[in-house]
């Protein structure tokens, strides 16, 4: 299977990615049509004004109306190509539905993780239900690089930023396994850091859910009939997809961490609690000790479990909550802000 | 207009006389030479890691080296190309040449501190190439932290390298801004500067308000080396977008600083080939200040996918839109030049219609990645690098080939053999093509840049890619034989062997070291051919 004008683009297997290739084509009609308004002429003039004996140059220096049209016509141009730009943008990558299921990404030199709601954990294989909006959180281990998740059939790419969450989306169409690229230099094993995304059918959906084996899709597009050559791309490429961990929620793990890595002791909400109340939070905003205020998502709650005293809420300035830099594993962190996104 | 003959025999090249004469010289026509030199031989080093590496790329898997092998040829074909290649070679070589002639001066207006430029130059150029003894570096040329910052201790060396050579470009741009003010020849007035010279100070302003920042950008990231002061590393409480931002504020500009003087080259060959006035002067002078200007705001379309606030990302995908306006004007004021001339296809002139087309697909697919949502796609793969390297090589380079044989024979006073010239011009423009077309369509599939191994469907574009590659460099063969050639059996050239107007045509060839005998007056614009005879 491939995309779009004679298979220069890859298949577009997500809801984005028709929004994307609409775009895409006038951008190259725009080229090709700009490409010939300047290399016929190049061309003619260079047959009809070539220097003949007894041909003198003649023609003007200047000519303001055509100047000012090769300036109006390519910037009414060049506008329409950046909102048309910016709303597809936004689709891509703002407007993630309420209802999309949350999954975690974690990025390491040389291999993808991702963490599911219902506690999984899997390795170079991302499995997700099929139409349905998936919204991913990434980041990079702490110790690690910069890496970046891509994968050509969504047209969706977003940096794994250490110590700090990005966000995008996806809901994808296609039944298949889609692949998965590291799109940000990362050293030694950079082009081998392969995965796929796996998209399954809702009844196998249910049934992975269920911690049951499923049979993998087949591989669509780019990368269909690639041999893996090393040993990070491995596991992506067994035919059965077996997880069965995931007895524990990821926020019950959060929730778990809560109690016993001693948060509770302060932000218990009980009466006289030391910190700041937490149920509830997540969403809002709250006011800073210096008047700013600020709005609760996963990168606050990040900052201010490993650096408290960064932005300290308004009433809590003598408190002095210890920094838990190096305290928590990425999956620890991501296990904790989603208890703290459903602590209501 | 005063015509200025030297004295037999005597000219710069051959007076004063000795080794110690070039080492120490304070002419600007020497040094310049000194830089062609040296960026020539750094081309040739850094062409040779661009052979490597496309030769690797050959099929998918280990071809001829190992992944960390590869990495490093990367990593110095960039930096190599970039610091001591392309940013040097048509302000510092060409420019430093041509400038103080266009102007009609005996010099640039500091001569010390432009020698000064040059050891400072070859001091960071040799600090980067002595990495390769530390076991070198493997960043890739934009030394992303916190990836530079864990790697080899040879990464520093290389920062400290382009550092210095920063400091060379600094200087370069004061003299050539100050040479500009204050060293034009009676009757020079703003309306009668060269085009070219317009393009080097818009240069020159852009090498001396953006190179302080990557210095500081890299003063930071040695501190954080050596003091382990968390400034980009996340592991010590930094923010590694922030050197992102950091150095694309540099990077972003510097782009431009390689460009504008190949435009200038540009609109100096085409009305001379054309013989015609170019055509909307005031706008062509405008359109590089409106391109420079603008260079200073469009850092962030460089990190679209980074992580930066979408906020920030529709200003910086709204202002880069307005480059294409200026860069539009350009192209098409250089079609109106040429319309209804007569054009003569000497070398100079191809070069300079390979430009146009190789430039006109490097700007467009620019507007491409400008847009938002297009690059979220696009960023980081194939697609990008063929874009940069259209405008980069495509503009830059097509500019210095173009420079390069317009002015030799007024460098040398020699003319190299046009026949020869026409063949290596074929090679390196559809080698070009064949090169870096297809990294377009791999690109857009979905190929990532800096990728040691690819998935299968790539190979049929890598392929074709690396045999341009080879075309490419049959070309370079080509070109540097017929030069050297040139050098010692050509034929000897006229003072103005293109029937030029410009003041550097009106001594002779080469000329003598005081540039004109006769301190020249200008009575008429530089491309004037509508009204006076070359």
């Amino acid at each position: 299977m491939s995309g779009g004008l004679w298979g220069t683009i890859p298949i577009a297997a997500s809801e984005a990615a028709h929004a994307w290739d609409a775009l895409w084509y006038f951008l190259f009609a725009v080229c090709v049509v700009f490409f010939v308004i300047v290399v016929v002429p190049m061309v003619w003039f260079a047959i009809a004004y070539r220097d003949k004996p007894g041909r003198r140059a003649s023609g003007p220096s200047h000519n303001l109306p055509l100047e000012v049209i090769w300036t109006a016509i390519p910037t009414v141009i060049v506008m329409v190509i950046f909102v048309w730009g910016w709303l597809v943008y936004k689709k891509m990558e703002l407007d993630i539905p309420p209802d999309a299921m949350e999954v975690h990404v974690v990025a390491q030199r040389w291999s993808w993780s991702f963490q599911y709601d219902d506690g999984r954990i899997t390795t170079n294989q991302l499995f997700v239900p099929v139409n349905k909006p998936v919204k991913l959180i990434l980041t990079s281990k702490r110790e690690d690089v910069l890496h970046s998740f891509f994968v050509p059939n969504f047209r969706v790419k977003k940096d794994t930023v250490p110590g700090m969450y990005t966000t995008t989306w996806f809901r994808a169409q296609i039944v298949g396994q889609h692949q998965i690229f590291c799109t940000e230099y990362c050293g030694t094993g950079h082009s081998a850091m392969l995965a796929k995304v796996v998209v399954l059918d809702e009844e196998n959906w249910k049934l992975w859910k269920w911690g049951k084996d499923v049979e993998l899709p087949p591989a669509i597009g780019l990368g269909s009939y690639q041999l893996p050559t090393t040993a990070a791309s491995l596991d992506a490429t067994s035919t059965l997809a077996s997880n069965k961990q995931g007895t524990v929620s990821l926020s019950k793990e959060g929730e778990k961490l809560f109690q016993t890595r001693g948060c509770v002791a302060c932000h218990s909400g009980a009466a006289g609690s030391i910190g700041p109340d937490l149920h509830g939070v997540f969403g809002h905003e709250v006011e800073l000790t210096d008047g700013s205020k600020v709005l609760v998502d996963e990168n606050y709650i990040r900052e201010s479990i490993l650096q408290p005293q960064k932005k300290v809420v308004k009433g809590y300035e003598g408190v002095l909550m210890p920094p838990y830099m190096g305290q928590f594993t990425d999956m620890e962190l991501n296990a904790l802000v989603s208890y703290l996104k459903e602590l209501k | 207009m005063s015509s200025t003959t030297a004295v037999a025999g005597k000219n710069y090249l051959t007076d004063p006389k000795g080794i110690g004469s070039w080492i120490y010289t304070l002419d600007h026509k020497r040094i310049g030479l000194l830089y062609l030199v040296s960026v020539l031989f750094f081309f040739l080093v850094g062409g040779i890691f661009a052979l490597l590496v496309r030769l690797e790329l050959w099929s998918p898997g280990q071809t001829v080296m190992s992944a960390d092998t590869y990495n490093k040829a990367f990593t110095y074909h960039g930096t190599m190309m970039v610091f001591m290649v392309i940013i040097p070679m048509i302000p510092a070589a060409i420019g430093n040449f041509v400038l103080p002639l266009m102007l009609g001066a005996k010099d640039v207006a500091f001569p010390r501190l432009n020698l000064l430029s040059y050891y400072i130059f070859m001091a960071g150029a040799l600090l980067g190439v002595g990495t390769l003894f530390f076991k070198g570096v493997d960043t890739g040329w934009t030394f992303y932290t916190p990836y530079s910052t864990k790697t080899g201790s040879a990464a520093a060396m290389m920062v400290m390298a382009a550092f210095v050579m920063g400091f060379s470009s600094i200087l370069t741009g004061l003299n050539f801004i100050t040479t500009i003010h204050k060293l034009r020849a009676p009757g020079q007035g703003w309306t009668k500067l060269p085009l070219m010279c317009w393009a080097l100070y818009a240069t020159s302003l852009l090498q001396l308000l953006a190179t302080p920042v990557l210095a500081l950008t890299l003063c930071l990231m040695a501190m954080e080396r050596v003091f382990n002061i968390g400034i980009f590393d996340p592991a010590l409480g930094g923010d590694p977008v922030l050197f992102q931002h950091f150095f694309w504020f540099y990077s972003h500009p510097a782009v431009y600083i390689m460009v504008l003087p190949a435009m200038g080259v540009i609109n100096e060959v085409i009305p001379v080939f054309s013989q015609k006035p170019i055509f909307g002067y005031k706008a062509m002078a405008l359109a590089v200040f409106g391109i420079a200007a603008v260079a200073f705001i469009v850092w962030g379309h460089h990190m679209f996918t980074s992580g930066q606030s979408a906020t920030a990302g529709f200003i910086f995908s709204l202002i880069t839109m307005f480059v294409a306006i200026p860069t539009g004007i350009k192209m098409f004021s250089w079609l109106a030049t040429m319309y209804k001339g007569t054009l003569r296809f000497q070398a100079p002139m191809l070069y300079a219609y390979a430009f146009l087309f190789v430039f006109l697909i490097g700007g467009l697919t620019g507007v491409v990645l400008a847009t938002m949502a297009a690059d979220i796609h696009l960023h980081d793969t194939y697609f990008v690098v063929a874009h940069f390297h259209y405008v980069m090589v495509g503009g830059t380079l097509m500019g210095f080939m173009a420079g390069i044989h317009y002015w030799w024979p007024k460098m040398f006073g020699k003319m190299y053999s046009e026949g020869a010239a026409k063949l290596a011009w074929f090679f390196v423009f559809m080698g070009f093509n064949v090169t870096f077309f297809p990294q377009f369509i791999a690109g857009s599939q979905g190929m990532p840049r800096r990728y040691y191994d690819y998935v299968a469907e790539f190979t049929i574009w890598n392929q074709v890619s690396t045999v341009g590659s080879w075309m490419i460099g049959v070309g370079f063969v080509i070109s540097a034989i017929y030069l050297m050639a040139s050098l010692v059996g050509g034929r000897k050239a006229s003072d103005n062997p293109w029937q030029a107007l410009g003041l550097e045509w009106q001594t002779s060839s080469p000329p003598p070291t005081e540039n004109f005998l006769v301190d020249p007056v200008v009575t008429h614009g530089p491309y004037d051919y509508d009204k006076v005879a070359a």
